[in-house]
C-alpha cells in the first residue's frame, strides 16, 4: 500500500510544519482574539532569514531561533501598530505583511550575493539553496523520512510545552484574560496593551519559526511562499476544533488539536489532489473545502436542533 | 461530523486511482508545472511530444503548482514517492522535486526544463557532468548573440542601455551575460533597475539621459507587462529595441534571436527517451535550443526612423512587415 503511505507521511510532514503555523495564528485569532494577517509576510521572512543565516554558516538550530526573534519583531510591529498608534488590528496586520515582503527579498537578494550574480542591495524573489544543512539533516541520516517527521515533532512538542507553561504563569492568564475581556481586565489592573503586544509578539515569532521549518523542507527560500497561509492557519485551526470534540478543554490540547486539523486538511488536500489529476482545480476546492469547514458549527448546531426536535416529537407521542 | 462522509468519497476514489496504478511496465512520469502559463505549457507539450514519437508506454500524472508553495511541496512529494521519472517545469518546480526526493530518501531521476541557470539556481553543481541525477534544458536566450544584434543594426551604435525588475534572478543573470557581450563588442553598457511597473518611466529617462544609442530589453515577465511605457520612452528618443523573446516584437521591439519553448520540451523528452533506453544522467549533459530564429519587426523599425541593412535583411529567418 505505497499510495497510502506516501499520503500519509506527506500529510504528516506538510501537517507538522502547518501545524506550527497554525499554532501561531491560534495565539493571535482565538487567544488575543485578533485577525492578524501578518502570518503571509512572516513566514516567507522567517524563511528567508533562516536561509541567508544557514549560507553565512549558522548552526540551523540557531537559525531557528534567529527566524523566531525576527519574527517576534514583526509582531512588536503589529502590536504597537494596533496599540498605541490605535490602527485597526486587520491593517496593522496587512501593513507587517506589506513591509515583510520586500524585506524577505532583500535578504534573499544578500544570501544571493554570495553566488556573485546579485549585489547585495538587490531585491530577489526565490534563492534556490539545495545543498544546505538543516534542523532535519541530523536526523534524516539515521530515520530517512521519519526523521524529518521526528524533528519536527521535537519542535512542536517544546513549543506547545513552552506556550503551556507561560499560559499558565500570572503574566501568561494576564494576556489570555485580555483576550477573553479587555474592559474587565483593564478594571483588574492589567496593562491590556502591552498584554496585546506580547500575545502578539509570541504568535509572529512561532510564524516565523514555521517559515524557518518550511523552508528547510524545501531547502530554499521564496518571498512568495506566504501565500494562502492564512487560509491554511485558520481551516488548521477550525477543523481541529471540530475534530477534537471536548467543549472546555485543556490550553495544550487545543494547541494539539490545532495539529489535528492541520494534518486533516493536509490530508483531504493530498486526496483532493490525486482525484484531480490536473490539480488546476485545487485553489477551487481549498476554498470550497474552507467554506465546508467554516460552517462545520452550523451543521453541528442544526443537528443538534434536529435532534432534540425529534426527541421531544417522540416524548410528545408517547 | 460533515468532513466524514468527504473523506470517504475521497478515499474511495484514491483506492481506485491505486487500482490503475499497478501496471506492470508502463513507465510512472510525473510532471510538476510551476504555473499555468503559456511558454511552460508549450514546454510540456514538447515533452510529451518527444515520448510519444519514441513510442514509450508510460502513464502520465501532471500536477500544477499554481504558483504556490504549499502546493509545490505536497505535488513534489507525491509526485517523487510514485513515479519512475519526474520533470519540473521552471526553476521553483525542479528545486521542490530535488528537495522532495531528499525527504523521501528515493533515487528518481529528475529532468528540469525552462530553468535559466542550474548551476546558479543549485539544481546541479556541474552542467556538463549532471551529479545527483539531475539533468534536463536551460532556456538561457542567446545574450551574447542578441548583444551583437545592435553592431549589424547599422547606425553606429556605441552605448547600450538595459532595464529590468531586480527581483527577477533571471534578469539578473542577464544583465551580467549582457555587460560582458558588450565589452566583447566595444559597446558601452549602462543598466537601471526597478522593482515594481511605476518605476519604468523613471528608469528609461535616467537611460536616456545616460545617451544611450538602443536599448536591449531581457525576459523578464515584470518588464513585459509595462512594455508600452518602455516603448513610448524609447520611440521619443528614436532607440531601437532589441528584445530577449519573441513575444516583445509585437510590443515594440526591432528585432530578437528567439527561443521556442516547444522545442524546448520536446528537447528535455528526448534526453529522457534516451535515458530510458539506458544511457545513464552523466552523460546527458544541460541541453539547449540550437536552433534560434532572427526575428526582424520592419514597422517598428521604421517607426523610429530605421532601415534595416541588406546583409542583415538576408541574414533573417523571419521579416514581420505589415
Amino acid at each position: 500500500m505505497n499510495i497510502f503511505y506516501n499520503i500519509f507521511t506527506n500529510s504528516l510532514n506538510l501537517g507538522l510544519i502547518y501545524a506550527l503555523l497554525g499554532i501561531g495564528v491560534y495565539i493571535a485569532y482565538r487567544v488575543l482574539d485578533i485577525a492578524d494577517l501578518g502570518a503571509e509576510g512572516v513566514f516567507p521572512l522567517g524563511g528567508a532569514i533562516t536561509v541567508l543565516m544557514i549560507v553565512l554558516g549558522v548552526p540551523p538550530a540557531v537559525a531557528v531561533l534567529i527566524a523566531f526573534i525576527a519574527g517576534g519583531i514583526m509582531g512588536l510591529l503589529t502590536g504597537v501598530l494596533h496599540t498605541k498608534l490605535k490602527i485597526p488590528s486587520l491593517l496593522s496586520g496587512i501593513i507587517t505583511m506589506v513591509m515583510c515582503i520586500p524585506l524577505a527579498q532583500l535578504i534573499n537578494g544578500i544570501t544571493n550575493s554570495f553566488e556573485s550574480y546579485s549585489r547585495p542591495g538587490d531585491f530577489v524573489g526565490s534563492v534556490t539553496v539545495i545543498r544546505m544543512n538543516t534542523i532535519f539533516t541530523f536526523f534524516r541520516g539515521f530515520l530517512g523520512e521519519w526523521g524529518y517527521i521526528l524533528a519536527s515533532v521535537l519542535v512542536i512538542t517544546l513549543i506547545i510545552g513552552l506556550l503551556y507553561w507561560f499560559f499558565g504563569t500570572e503574566l501568561g492568564i494576564t494576556v489570555r484574560a485580555t483576550g477573553k475581556n479587555k474592559v474587565m481586565s483593564r478594571a483588574q489592573g492589567i496593562n491590556t496593551d502591552s498584554r496585546v503586544i506580547l500575545g502578539l509578539v509570541i504568535s509572529n515569532a512561532i510564524v516565523a519559526m514555521s517559515g524557518s521549518l518550511f523552508s528547510q523542507f524545501m531547502l530554499t527560500s521564496n518571498s512568495t511562499f506566504g501565500q494562502g497561509t492564512i487560509v491554511i492557519a485558520l481551516a488548521s485551526i477550525l477543523l481541529g476544533e471540530a475534530i477534537m470534540l471536548f467543549k472546555k478543554t485543556n490550553f495544550a490540547v487545543s494547541l494539539l488539536g490545532v495539529f489535528v486539523g492541520s494534518f486533516a486538511y493536509q490530508l483531504v488536500i493530498n486526496l483532493a489532489m490525486r482525484v484531480l489529476n490536473d490539480n488546476g482545480y485545487l485553489k477551487l476546492v481549498q476554498a470550497i473545502l474552507f467554506i465546508l469547514i467554516l460552517c462545520i458549527p452550523l451543521f453541528k448546531k442544526n443537528y443538534a436542533n434536529l435532534k432534540k426536535k425529534m426527541k421531544a416529537k417522540r416524548n410528545a407521542n408517547a | 461530523m460533515k468532513v466524514k462522509p468527504l473523506l470517504l468519497a475521497a478515499l474511495a476514489a484514491t483506492s481506485m486511482v491505486a487500482v490503475t496504478a499497478c501496471d506492470g511496465d508502463v513507465v510512472q512520469i510525473g510532471i510538476l508545472k510551476f504555473i499555468n502559463i503559456a511558454p511552460l505549457n508549450s514546454a510540456e507539450e514538447g515533452f510529451i511530444k518527444a515520448l510519444d514519437d519514441a513510442g514509450i508506454n508510460y502513464k502520465l500524472t501532471l500536477k500544477d503548482a499554481n504558483a504556490d508553495g504549499s502546493l509545490v511541496a505536497s505535488s513534489s512529494l507525491t509526485l517523487v514517492g510514485e513515479s519512475d521519472l519526474v520533470l519540473g517545469i521552471a526553476t521553483p518546480a525542479a528545486s521542490g522535486l530535488i528537495s522532495a526526493r531528499a525527504i523521501k530518501g528515493n533515487d528518481v531521476p529528475i529532468f528540469f526544463t525552462a530553468v535559466t541557470d542550474p548551476v546558479f539556481s543549485g539544481l546541479m553543481s556541474d552542467d556538463e557532468a549532471p551529479d545527483n541525477n539531475v539533468t534536463g534544458t536551460s532556456d538561457m536566450n542567446p545574450v551574447r548573440e542578441q548583444v551583437e544584434l545592435f553592431t549589424k543594426l547599422g547606425l553606429g551604435i556605441d552605448k547600450i542601455g538595459m532595464i529590468y525588475c531586480s527581483t527577477e534572478t533571471n534578469s539578473v543573470i542577464q544583465k551580467d551575460l549582457a555587460a560582458a557581450a558588450a565589452d566583447e563588442f566595444g559597446l558601452d553598457f549602462v543598466f537601471e533597475t526597478f522593482t515594481t511597473t511605476d518605476q519604468v518611466a523613471a528608469a528609461m529617462d535616467t537611460l536616456i539621459e545616460a545617451g544611450i544609442d538602443g536599448l536591449y530589453t531581457p525576459t523578464d515577465s515584470t518588464l513585459v507587462s509595462a512594455y508600452s511605457t518602455v516603448k513610448a520612452k524609447a520611440d521619443a528618443a528614436n532607440l531601437p529595441i532589441i528584445a530577449g523573446e519573441e513575444a516583445c516584437l509585437e510590443l515594440g521591439a526591432v528585432a530578437t534571436l528567439s527561443i521556442n519553448y516547444f522545442d524546448l520540451g520536446r528537447i528535455t523528452g528526448v534526453m529522457a527517451v534516451e535515458f530510458l533506453s539506458g544511457k545513464s544522467i552523466s552523460k546527458l549533459p544541460v541541453r539547449r535550443v540550437e536552433d534560434m530564429p532572427l526575428i526582424l519587426h520592419v514597422d517598428n523599425a521604421e517607426g523610429i526612423g530605421l532601415t534595416f541593412p541588406a546583409e542583415l535583411l538576408a541574414e533573417a529567418d523571419e521579416v514581420i512587415d505589415n
